[in-house]
């Protein structure tokens, strides 16, 4: 069993540049061919940052539709441009954002499934309750920043992990490793551990030059000094946040540059934005990271300008209808990759966002904040090909509004930390760690979704 | 061996770049610090001690500089303050942003020269203390060229840094008429249900973030900035959805100024030099009556008055003064203040003195003067939580300064200017900026907002960043030829790095206590000062390199060390 600090001080000695040959990972019983590689999950949330409009993702394409189309007015995707989905779910049949046509086949290969009005809850409740005021609710409603922080931790402000870094810190000893919990930008929450840094994953570049020192070379004089300053203790509190910082930047650094060096760039297509640019540096890097023994992983990719209060259709580069069709690009591609590299099994996405948008449009063609949203999940071991959870009315004011001033903010039908639980058991977490990691989960009697298969 | 010393130490002081004040021989500097030897300086009769003006400067400059610390020590605190109070604000000039006006300029050709200008003010402006606001505000106050054009980012600065020391009431009122703002915010779309406009509904964009992230928080506050709580430990919300809902219909009815007759059709279609102006159009604006955090705006008021009373609603609010209070200390002086501090700062927001709030030369002067921001200037008071992570913008131009750099050097490979990459001013993603104020640090959960900017990328850029301008060359990376091209960028940027080379070829020691004094405050940790010596004999010995390679990788080298890297 290789704690992380274990494994780290192993990598600090004086050997660190073995690190990067085969020897040094065989060592640390993480090889190349090692016997245990194989068994190998990852978890990657793709976090649409400012709140994705669910509404004008999945919309319903039976008599639902006119419902959909009154309420939401100029913003309202006309029915001959949606695509298609096969079958019918949730009492309907549906259609995607045309933007997301290249998720239509994966929807239709059983692995691609929806997951309907999902949000953070501190109990079940009712949109009637909430209009009461008479169960209680996730403090801050329609704050971006809280809302991210509920969604992606719990519903205490003053702690500030994730249930993506909880749950990675409660796996088994035999599930650890190394980059357990990654961000692939400067947010973190989902994957911030209690007592764990996550580490962070530069999408774009991760090169062994650093310019003064290289990666491969940690025996230098001037690697030796950086590591010297970084390892040292200090007297005061902000000069020690410094220099870890610093060591745990070139303590992950240096096992994602040894993953990169022996990575085959994918051959499919992820699009030209820099979502597709991450996505693509994070499909090159996960075969490698089965192959060298690695066994579970989360990783939080963030991405967008999804807070779309106005100009939410169109051309232009930040409307909805642009951006999305950079989303399905980077998660077709990454998911075509996944296969290629036979990693089809072992990997599941999940989309989520900040939270949903009012059904009703605001001045200047866009929507406001507004509560529970429409997500997808997508790979091998996800039951596909279907919305799960229940499809909410678009009447405003109606059943699922719990706006009393009646835009249509939905109450949530499905917990976030149900959908996370589900996906943190996938992992292997023990289902006696589950109120650890999502404390308000002992609030509801059902405490996962059938979202994935075995 | 002295006499090259000397010369060397000549050298530099002519050079005019930094005097030879301060404690240029390393020792560990105390309060009485100036009293080093061989100084010309040594009998002035300072009122503070190089590391304690060295010190201040960290917290209200961009930097130290030797002109900025002999000012400082001459004059004292107090008195620097007031004068740099009366400083005519150093601004931007839009005219530099070559052609930004035309229709499709390429984004880069506006972006360049607007970085350009507001690294020369970091660099060079008289007003120092009021640039260091300005950057603090506009960190939480958020226009970002991510979706507007830099050229408007760049008229928002100036109008920010005009407003950055007055009235914090009328800096309300200035960013919610701001064009910049109401376009980044939406506001300026703002428009209540009609018959004109059947699916409309007030956009709740601007309204929201103005409680949420410029004035009040979500979260009620006490005097002391701490949190009020319910009897079950959940905070007390500061406002409602309804209150959000309300306060959008008050601020409907804005429009952008209108342009002149015949004005060419350019990207400066939002008039961003302007104010927006009520629009006449009576079906943009919600003249009904509302009701926001419990005051009543009554019907048939004009955009104006309704805006006024909503400046009167905020000011009044508990929340903004230890909101603001926060926010100005852990911009310029610490990440964790206590909340005794918090109350102090508050209470100068409350009141300056004259029965005046929102004094925000006051509330800075509160701020930087608090004996808890100079507790560490003898470093025997400095406690052990004082102090923040260097934000990357801050260690990025403080080197430059430390440098004597007039302008930004340009980078060869990219022909920009060189900024911080990973905390690109006023290029932020969201309006929820670079970092919170509440941010902690992972898995040691100490309160560090900057700290969620030292990723890998950063650190990595640190270590690349200057040596690359040295030898970087897209046919002879690391050749004489690109050494000399990087050494005139330099030149060109005013930067005093011949100076440093000079120091370096009388000894390696000498160049050493060239860093000492500019970015060490005169206390360079002895274990630092070791490194350097070792590293420098390494190198010299096993890489052969030229002496501006070495002398480039001595100085990246010091800045990584945590004596840097935090500012204590």
């Amino acid at each position: 069993v290789i704690r992380r600090r274990d494994f780290l001080r192993a990598g600090a000695g004086a050997t660190a540049a073995s690190l990067l040959g085969g020897a040094g990972l065989a060592a640390l019983g993480l090889a190349p061919g090692a016997a245990r590689a194989g068994d190998y999950r990852a978890l990657v949330v793709l976090f649409l940052t400012g709140g994705n409009d669910g509404h004008n993702s999945l919309v319903p394409t039976d008599a639902a539709y006119n419902d959909y189309q009154a309420a939401r007015a100029n913003l309202a995707l006309p029915k001959a441009s949606l695509i298609s989905l096969s079958g019918s779910a949730a009492g309907h049949t549906f259609g995607l954002h045309p933007a997301l046509a290249p998720l239509a086949p994966l929807y239709g290969q059983g692995r691609l499934a929806w997951i309907a009005n999902a949000g953070p809850l501190v109990r079940p409740a009712t949109a009637e309750q909430v209009r009461n005021s008479a169960v209680d609710v996730p403090a801050f409603l329609g704050s971006h920043s809280d809302q991210v922080a509920i969604q992606q931790g719990w519903t205490v402000q003053d702690d500030q992990s994730g249930w993506g870094g909880r749950g990675i810190e409660r796996l088994p000893d035999s599930l650890r490793n190394p980059l357990g919990a990654v961000t692939m930008s400067n947010n973190r929450t989902l994957v911030q551990g209690r007592s764990s840094a996550p580490a962070f994953l530069d999408g774009f570049t991760i090169p062994a030059d650093w310019g003064m020192l290289r990666l491969d070379n940690m025996a230098s004089a001037e690697s030796q000094a950086i590591q010297r300053f970084s390892r040292k203790q200090y007297g005061q509190t902000y000069a020690n946040e410094y220099a870890r910082s610093l060591q745990s930047s070139l303590d992950d650094s240096l096992l994602f540059t040894q993953a990169a060096q022996r990575a085959k760039q994918p051959t499919a297509d992820f699009g030209s934005s820099d979502l597709g640019t991450r996505m693509r540096m994070l499909a090159s890097l996960l075969p490698v990271l089965k192959a060298d023994g690695y066994r579970r992983q989360v990783f939080l990719v963030e991405w967008g300008a999804f807070d779309t209060h106005a100009n939410q259709r169109g051309s232009a580069s930040e409307t909805q209808d642009a951006q999305l069709v950079h989303v399905a690009q980077a998660v077709a591609g990454f998911d075509e990759a996944m296969r290629a590299a036979g990693l089809g099994d072992d990997v599941a996405m999940l989309m989520m966002s900040d939270f949903g948008r009012t059904v009703r449009p605001g001045s200047g063609g866009g929507s406001e904040h507004a509560w529970g949203n429409h997500w997808f999940a997508l790979g091998g071991t996800v039951q596909g090909g279907t919305v799960h959870g229940t499809f909410p009315s678009y009447a405003l004011g109606g059943p699922d509004d719990g706006d009393p001033a009646s835009n249509g903010r939905h109450v949530p039908t499905i917990a976030t930390d149900q959908v996370g639980a589900t996906l943190m058991q996938w992992l292997g977490l023990p289902a006696s760690e589950l109120h650890a990691v999502f404390p308000d989960l002992a609030n509801f009697g059902q405490k996962t979704i059938p979202l994935m298969r075995g | 061996v002295a006499r090259l010393l000397i010369r060397a130490a000549l050298l530099v002081c002519g050079a005019a770049l930094f005097g030879c004040g301060g404690d240029s021989n390393n020792r560990s500097a105390t309060a009485n610090s100036s009293s080093s030897s061989g100084q010309v300086a040594a009998s002035k009769n300072y009122k503070v001690s190089y590391h304690a003006a060295a010190r201040f400067a960290e917290q209200a400059s961009f930097g130290p500089t030797a002109t900025l610390i002999e000012e400082l020590r001459t004059k004292g605190f107090a008195q620097w303050i007031d004068e740099q109070f009366a400083v005519p604000p150093s601004k931007v000039d839009p005219d530099k942003f070559a052609q930004w006006q035309l229709q499709q300029p390429n984004w880069f050709d506006v972006w360049n020269p607007w970085m350009a200008e507001l690294h020369r003010l970091w660099l060079t402006a008289p007003d120092q203390l009021r640039q260091r606001v300005t950057w603090s505000l506009s960190q939480y106050i958020v226009v970002s060229s991510q979706r507007l054009d830099p050229g408007a980012v760049g008229i928002w600065f100036n109008q920010l840094h005009d407003m950055a020391l007055g009235n914090y009431g009328d800096l309300i009122y200035g960013i919610s008429t701001n064009a910049a703002m109401g376009f980044y915010l939406d506001n300026v779309q703002n428009r209540p249900k009609s018959a004109e406009c059947p699916h409309c509904a007030p956009n709740e964009n601007y309204a929201r973030e103005l409680m949420q992230l410029f004035t009040l928080g979500v979260v009620k506050l006490n005097a002391d900035g701490s949190t009020v709580r319910q009897a079950n430990g959940r905070p007390v919300e500061t406002y409602t959805q309804r209150d959000v809902d309300e306060l959008a219909r008050v601020l409907t009815g804005w429009t952008y100024a209108p342009k002149p007759p015949g004005a060419p059709v350019d990207r400066n279609w939002g008039n961003w030099e302007r104010p927006m102006v009520p629009s006449t159009w009576a079906p943009e604006r919600d003249s009904g009556a509302k009701t926001v955090l419990g005051r009543a705006f009554p019907a048939g008021q004009s955009q104006q008055k309704d805006l006024q009373d909503v400046v009167a609603l905020l000011m009044g609010h508990p929340n903004i003064a230890p909101f603001v209070a926060l926010r100005v200390i852990q911009h310029l002086v610490k990440s964790n203040p206590s909340p005794a501090y918090i109350a102090r700062v508050g209470a100068v927001f409350r009141d300056n003195g004259s029965g005046v709030a929102g004094d925000m030369k006051a509330v800075v002067k509160a701020v930087l003067l608090d004996p808890e921001a100079r507790a560490g200037d003898d470093p025997a008071t400095l406690a052990k939580g004082d102090g923040k992570v260097r934000e990357p913008v801050l260690h990025l131009v403080g080197m430059l300064r430390g440098l004597g750099c007039q302008r930004a050097p340009v980078e060869p490979w990219s022909s920009r200017p060189m900024v911080a990459g990973y905390q690109n001013p006023f290029n932020p993603n969201s309006v929820f900026s670079f970092y919170a104020p509440t941010d902690l640090s992972p898995g040691r959960n100490v309160l560090a907002p900057e700290q969620k900017l030292l990723t890998a990328s950063e650190f990595r850029q640190r270590l690349w960043h200057l040596q690359y301008l040295l030898i970087y060359d897209w046919q002879n990376v690391g050749s004489a030829q690109a050494r000399e091209a990087g050494l005139q960028r330099l030149r060109d940027a005013g930067c005093g790095f011949d100076a440093m080379v000079a120091a370096y070829r009388a000894s390696p020691r000498a160049l050493i206590d060239l860093l000492g004094p500019r970015y060490f405050r005169g206390a360079m940790p002895a274990s630092l000062r070791v490194e350097l010596e070792k590293l420098s004999t390494a190198w010299k010995n096993t890489y052969g390199w030229a002496d501006e390679e070495i002398v480039v990788k001595l100085l990246t080298m010091a800045l990584m060390h945590p004596a840097y890297g935090a500012v204590l």
